[in-house]
């Protein structure tokens, strides 16, 4: 007789390498930097040294360990060393990631201590709203850099502590399968006095009933433990909601509705004002098989109080100073997080998840600042997605056509236009040459609107940045690299000032007359695929607002291998 | 099937209902924070004359057209003493400026008559009113001294016999507290120390300083002047406890804690720390207490005050006034 | 990776390190050569003497304290043994090279026996991970032939005297090396330019040179090297292997910007007694040196007469090879200077010098040493005993001097005498002794002490025995002890007495 429901089982291979029969294996990275940077500004400047120098070499070495197949055990230790510091000293040791990860009886994976995590992009998503220029090159190499420090992955997963188990059933009628997905992570600890032990924890459940019908439902929660500190007012984001997909699968297409909708409900237990707000986003699609083309329209809701930390949490927060010339000029003025910052300076970036709401920057993204989960937001979207079939080209191009669903400071709401492009082409299969010549291309455009008669509630803001980046094979393994970006925003908004509840209390001018010039040349070897030396020169021009403007240079060697 | 599939498709849209108009806005509104300023409701106070010493407490009101950035001055006519309270928003209440009697710049306020003066960022407009101090604010806790009563014969001191030697309690207008401190300067090169001023607990009647509190909840307190042009002082504090309850301490068995401050700053400025933050140092350096290893200030035995300067510096020169242990927070004299 | 206790008594006091940092390499080989890189580091590298090297000197130096360096042997005898046999230690990777971070790419086994390598990044004098810029540039183009090779070498450094970088400083050398070795005769030199820029300091360019002539036993009988070399006082890089006494600008801006993280040990500025083979710019000279084999008694003999190019400084430096060691220990993990009861005492790596001041004008003062080692062996009892004598004689007077003056009309006289025996008790028991006496006699014309009147007269002596264990094949234990004693009877103060235990358990794996 057919049982009624089979329990789906996996091998550790589902998320894991081959062991090759070692019980032991040698896995990490290595890299060399050194960098030699030169900054002038425009006006005189006799305070602000014009030239730094730094570099280091690090070994991430771990150690992963099979004790039998069910189990993975991977402790990573990090060494540091400082260039210029000798015997001994400007070293550091850290433990970069440690995790045990198996699957239980065939039928339960899990994983404890590091885990990189996501759900929906309205749950538990990292998003990356700022990062709106891709590019091979020179920001390739340093956006890799980033995103390996900061452990951001390519699906936009976080990087957290705590544990996750997952497993399915399969069902012979009514459904076809039913996967159940769980995690805890720990936050924060308690200090045993006025803060909490603090846990950010949740689950889902993905039904899929057919091959026309998928659907889920998922939880996340932040939440205090009680009694963990000395305080009646623990704090708590819920945030559930429901997905679904359906879709008619034919030869020559496929077309499909997709959608997520949900509440949430944010505050601390004692106040009177929590949030509570709920959101819904939806698309129709249309994918052509021949073509490989695929189009989506859609319309998104998010409410104004919506919250949801594990999705609205930035991976830069903007209320920092550069690690870098933070001051210049004489009067030692802020140097704000520029565009180049962003790709130079991984120290910048966080792998938190943040309960409060984070500083953005307008003139980089105003219209989704916390990326597809942003709160106060509503309109469509669409977006084609278009790569031939030999890979020669690949297009890609979104707009959203938004507008606040309350207004701040005035009941008149601002209104939102985003278009961003990339496309990457392949030249060697073009031209039909030898060697590899890759060209990619990004357009990013933004305006925030708030027409008003009166002065102060009028509102008006541009950004638009382009980027280009080449990557040509000189001679076998050795590339010429050449990037360059210009970034511009003008206009005005007001940007609001909130308190550590994260209300609203004041508004600050912000008045933008920004552009950024980059250019960038180098050289690249790849020894092999996992290793590569590439020295290169870049200059970044700043216009400090029209005010202040500055310039960097710098000279970079990146020496980075995997094993 | 299809059926099916339709009805929960259905059912999806439905979830995806959307926000209507909203009428309410997130923050202030923008003409309170962009608009025309005016004074609605001028300066008021709670109080004419306020004695900080029985606890009454004194705040202002004002109510004003817009948000704004306001700051509150109140200066001591006799002492020049200065408190300052600032904030933002368009009225100010007894939350937002409730005042204890502290000050902001020393010296601290006596009794005297105060002018209060609340001004506006960026705007001209300047609101005044006065305030009486009947009797100024006490500060709860253990005074080792303010220096008004004199050289304590049984405090321990020690002078280099080097030039401009000048360690003494001396009583002039520049006293934050009261109308005496303690001067100490001198020029020594050939060593470290210039001197020094022990304070047993036995000159307060007792083997123990009568400290109530533990490390957590103590804080050591002292107004130390910088001299102007010079930063080469360092003032080191050495907190010796009698872990035995002996009544004496014993360097080899009992726990010295160590602060050590380079008054690198020009002008009065009080230095407060909590008694469990002061580590113990052996020369310079973290080191592992010699006695039980925890901070007792109950049974501190003797506070040692010593000056010091980089011998190749030159001539050094500090003041210290009103030296406190406070409990649960640092002074706010 | 090291992990480390200093034994205080405390079990949460220990340090874990990385000595040699985290060194990566890659290397590509194709039709027109081997090419590698190197980043990060400490890579131990040499380029050329003058450039980027350590001076190895002529092997006449004590056995007797271990070095950090100092491997297990197979016998435990053998380190003593082979310095009797080969005259020199084996020495790991690091002997003879320089400590350097950053970036390194080499070409090997180029077109027509061409090589090539280029360093950018920091030596330990450019030590320190300030941002601010602090870097040496440095390469070599070389072509080897049958009889030896030719290669053009250069080293360039720069770093800012102000924290706004706006005024820098630096010096660079540019060399060419050539060896010819033919039958009966090498030839060896290396010349050069360098020069020495600083905001306050326009260099002009000098001359650093040294020729050396060695002439095989199969011409003179017993191999004879003659040397000369003159390094211009316009000439600096405390990468090679002279010293630099000329210009204390430099000294003093190389330690400002060096801390955290370089732990430079002071070089001595001024005039120094140094060893035979161990140069200084500001100096020219001529060095003979030559070994004789009398069965199995070993002689080396050493001889040098140098002159300062300029008459540039009223103080002269010298160590004390007696109690050198014993007394660097006193200091502790720091590199103290203008220590001792006279303030006139520094702590290098492994040695303090000491500093005396001359009170008569200024003059190109004249160096003179003669450093005899002697080597012998014997059995006694049927068990090997090796015994050593090490001894140097020099002066340092006024003018140039062919000879030593060993008189009063010498600045300084410095005496040394060393000897030591290793005998093998048993197998794998080594009884090590050691006897050292200096003296150092000044005339008149330093300073005199305040009370007697009189110049320096001092006198070290040590007496020390130790065991060397050999637990196990690759672990060792050494044991030494030292009684020591110094005075200078005519500075009261400067004296001292004592004794030094030292326990080395030494285990590889």
């Amino acid at each position: 007789m057919k049982s009624l429901l089979t329990i789906l089982s996996f091998s550790l291979a589902a998320f894991t390498l081959a062991q090759n029969g070692k019980k032991v294996q040698f896995v990490g990275g290595a890299r060399a930097v050194m960098s030699n940077m030169d900054f002038q500004t425009g006006e005189e400047d006799t305070v602000t040294p014009r030239k730094s120098a730094g570099g280091y070499a690090l070994i991430d070495l771990g150690f992963r360990i099979n004790p039998n197949e069910q189990t993975e055990i991977l402790g990573m230790i990090r060494v540091k060393n400082d260039l210029g510091g000798f015997w001994g000293s400007n070293v550091a040791f850290d433990v970069r990631q440690l995790y045990v990860r198996g699957v239980a009886g065939k039928i339960v994976r899990y994983q404890l201590g590091n885990i990189d995590y996501k759900m929906t992009p309205y749950t538990f998503y990292n998003h990356n709203p700022d990062m709106l220029l891709g590019g091979v090159g020179t920001l390739q190499i340093k956006e890799d850099i980033l995103n390996y420090e900061s452990f951001y992955s390519k699906n936009n997963t976080w990087r957290q502590q705590g544990a996750a188990v997952d497993f399915g059933l399969a069902f012979p009628k009514i459904v076809k399968d039913v996967k159940f997905n769980g995690f805890i992570t720990r936050l924060n600890p308690s200090n045993l006095s006025n803060i909490f032990e603090r846990f950010y924890g949740g689950g889902n459940l993905v039904v899929k009933q057919s091959k026309y019908l998928t659907f889920g439902l998922n939880h996340a929660s932040i939440f205090d433990l009680k009694e963990t500190a000395a305080s009646e007012n623990p704090y708590k984001n819920a945030v559930s909601t429901a997905t679904y997909e359906g879709k008619l699968d034919k030869d020559k297409y496929t077309v499909g509705l997709a959608g997520e909708a949900g509440t949430s409900a944010a505050g601390y237990s004692q106040d009177s004002s929590q949030l509570t707000d709920f959101f819904s986003n939806t698309k129709v699609y249309l994918k052509l098989k021949e073509l490989n083309l695929k189009l989506s329209i859609g319309y998104m809701d998010n409410g104004a109080d919506f919250r949801s930390a594990g999705a609205q949490s930035k991976r830069i927060n903007y209320n920092q100073l550069n690690s870098f010339y933070s001051r210049y000029t004489n009067s030692q003025i802020d140097r704000q997080i520029s565009i180049y910052d962003l790709y130079n300076d991984p120290t910048l970036y966080s792998s938190s998840i943040t309960e409060g709401i984070m500083d953005y920057n307008p003139a980089i993204n105003n219209a989704l600042p916390y990326g597809t989960a942003s709160f106060n937001r509503k309109g469509i979207f669409g977006e084609v997605q278009y790569q031939d079939t030999s890979e020669k080209l690949t297009l890609e191009v979104k707009y959203y056509q938004l507008s606040e669903i309350r207004g701040q400071g005035t009941t008149k709401l601002r209104k939102y236009n985003f278009l961003q492009t990339t496309a990457k082409v392949d030249l060697m299969k073009f031209l039909k040459i030898k060697r590899h010549l890759d060209f990619e291309a990004g357009f990013s455009y933004q305006r925030t609107t708030r027409p008003s008669e009166i002065e102060f509630e009028n509102v008006s803001l541009k950004s638009a940045a382009v980027s280009l980046g080449v990557q040509y094979e000189l001679i076998s393994k050795l590339f010429l690299l050449a990037n360059v970006y210009h970034f511009e925003s003008s206009g005005n908004d007001l940007t609001p000032i909130r308190n550590t509840n994260d209300e609203i209390i004041s508004f600050a001018p912000y008045n933008a007359n920004n552009y950024e010039n980059y250019f960038a040349t180098g050289l690249k070897f790849n020894f092999t695929e996992d290793m590569y030396l590439s020295a290169f020169y870049e200059s970044n021009l700043n216009n400090g607002n029209g005010m202040t403007p500055y310039t960097i240079n710098q000279f970079m060697i990146v020496y980075n291998l995997k094993f | 099937m299809k059926k099916y599939i339709t009805l929960v498709l259905l059912g999806m849209i439905m979830l995806s209902s959307c926000h209507k108009k909203d009428n309410s806005i997130d923050g202030p509104n923008l003409n309170d924070v962009y608009g025309e300023f005016g004074v609605i409701n001028t300066l008021g106070q709670n109080l004419d004359s306020v004695d900080f010493a029985v606890g009454q407490t004194a705040y202002f009101t004002a109510q004003m057209s817009k948000i704004i950035d306001w700051k509150i001055t109140i200066t001591g006519q006799t002492s020049g003493a200065v408190k300052e309270i600032t904030g933002t928003g368009s009225s100010l209440t007894q939350a937002t400026t409730t005042w204890l009697g502290e000050t902001t710049y020393f010296p601290v306020f006596g009794a005297e008559i105060c002018d209060v003066q609340l001004t506006f960022e960026g705007e001209d407009d300047t609101l005044t009113s006065t305030i009486k101090i009947i009797q100024s604010k006490l500060n709860p806790g253990f005074l080792i001294s303010d220096f008004e009563s004199g050289f304590n014969n049984q405090w321990t001191s020690y002078i280099q016999s080097g030039a401009d030697m000048d360690f003494q309690i001396k009583t002039d207008a520049s006293s934050p507290q009261g109308n005496s401190y303690y001067n100490m300067a001198g020029t020594v090169d050939w060593d470290y120390l210039i001197g020094y001023l022990y304070f047993g607990a036995s000159a307060y009647g007792s083997p123990q300083m009568p400290i109530t509190g533990n490390g957590d909840n103590t804080y050591f307190n002292i107004m130390i002047y910088g001299e102007p042009g010079s930063v080469n002082t360092i003032l080191l504090f050495q907190f010796q406890e009698d872990d035995d309850l002996s009544g004496g301490f014993a360097n080899s068995s009992e726990d010295t804690y160590s602060l050590e401050i380079p008054v690198n700053w020009e002008g009065w400025k009080l230095y407060s720390v909590k008694y469990s933050d002061i580590p113990c140092l052996v020369n310079g350096q973290p080191s592992t207490p010699n006695g039980n290893g925890q901070h007792n200030p109950d049974r501190l035995n003797q506070v040692n005050m010593l000056h010091l300067a980089n011998p190749v510096t030159g001539f050094a020169k500090t003041k210290v006034d009103y030296i406190i242990f406070t409990q649960n927070e640092p002074l706010k004299p | 990776m090291f992990l480390w206790t200093p034994l205080s008594g405390s079990t949460a006091d220990y340090a874990k390190g990385l000595n040699l940092g985290v060194n990566l390499n890659g290397s590509h080989s194709t039709k027109f050569g081997n090419f590698s890189v190197r980043m990060g580091g400490i890579h131990w590298y040499t380029l050329s003497p003058m450039t980027f090297a350590t001076n190895t000197g002529y092997n006449r130096f004590s056995l007797f304290e271990r070095n950090p360096w100092d491997p297990n042997t197979k016998d435990v005898l053998d380190r003593y043994s082979k310095f009797y046999n080969d005259g020199a230690l084996s020495q790991d990777e690091r002997w003879g090279q320089q400590a350097f971070q950053g970036f390194i790419f080499e070409g090997m086994k180029l077109p027509k026996d061409f090589s090539f390598s280029y360093m950018y990044g920091k030596s330990q004098f450019n030590g320190g991970a300030l941002p601010k810029p602090n870097n040496m540039m440095a390469g070599k183009i070389r072509k080897d032939f049958n009889f030896g090779f030719l290669s053009f070498n250069g080293i360039s450094s720069k770093t800012y005297d102000d924290s706004l970088t706006r005024e820098t400083i630096g010096y660079e050398l540019y060399t060419y090396e050539f060896a010819i070795k033919l039958k009966k005769i090498h030839f060896l030199a290396e010349n050069g330019i360098g020069r020495y820029t600083s905001p306050d300091y326009k260099g002009k360019w000098g001359q650093a040179l040294d020729l050396k002539f060695q002439f095989q036993k199969e011409l003179t009988f017993f191999p004879i090297e003659l040397r000369f070399y003159h390094i211009s006082p316009r000439v600096i890089n405390n990468n090679g292997v002279f010293w630099n006494t000329s210009i204390s600008e430099f000294q003093v801006n190389s330690a400002n910007v060096s801390p955290p993280g370089s732990q430079i040990p002071i070089i001595p500025f001024a005039s120094s007694l140094v060893p035979i083979g161990q140069m200084t710019n500001n100096r020219q000279g001529i060095i003979l040196n030559t070994d004789l084999n009398i069965k199995k008694q070993k002689l080396t003999i050493g001889y040098s007469a140098a002159q300062e190019i300029n008459g540039l400084s009223d103080k002269i430096t010298y160590g004390h090879q007696a109690n050198n060691l014993a007394l660097s220990r006193m200091w502790r993990w720091a590199f103290p200077s203008g220590v001792g009861p006279y303030q006139n005492l520094s702590k290098i790596y492994r040695g303090v010098y000491e500093t005396v001041q001359i009170t008569d004008s200024i003059s190109a003062k004249g160096f003179n040493a003669i450093e005899l080692s002697f080597k012998g062996k014997m059995k006694i009892f049927n068990r090997e005993l090796l015994y050593f004598y090490l001894g140097g004689f020099h002066s340092v007077q006024r003018d140039f001097s062919a000879v030593p003056k060993y008189s009063k009309a010498a600045y300084l006289q410095s005496y040394n005498h060393q000897f030591e025996f290793y005998y093998k008790l048993f197998p794998k028991i080594v009884l090590a002794n050691y006897l050292g006496y200096d003296r150092i006699i000044a005339n008149q014309n330093t300073i005199l002490d305040v009370d007697s009147g009189l110049a320096k007269d001092q006198t070290g002596l040590s007496y020390a025995i130790g065991l060397d264990i050999q637990l196990s094949k690759n672990t060792g234990l050494y044991l030494r002890h030292r009684w020591m004693t110094y005075e200078d009877v005519n500075f009261s103060l400067d004296k001292y007495n004592g004794q030094e235990t030292s326990v080395e358990l030494k285990i590889y794996f």
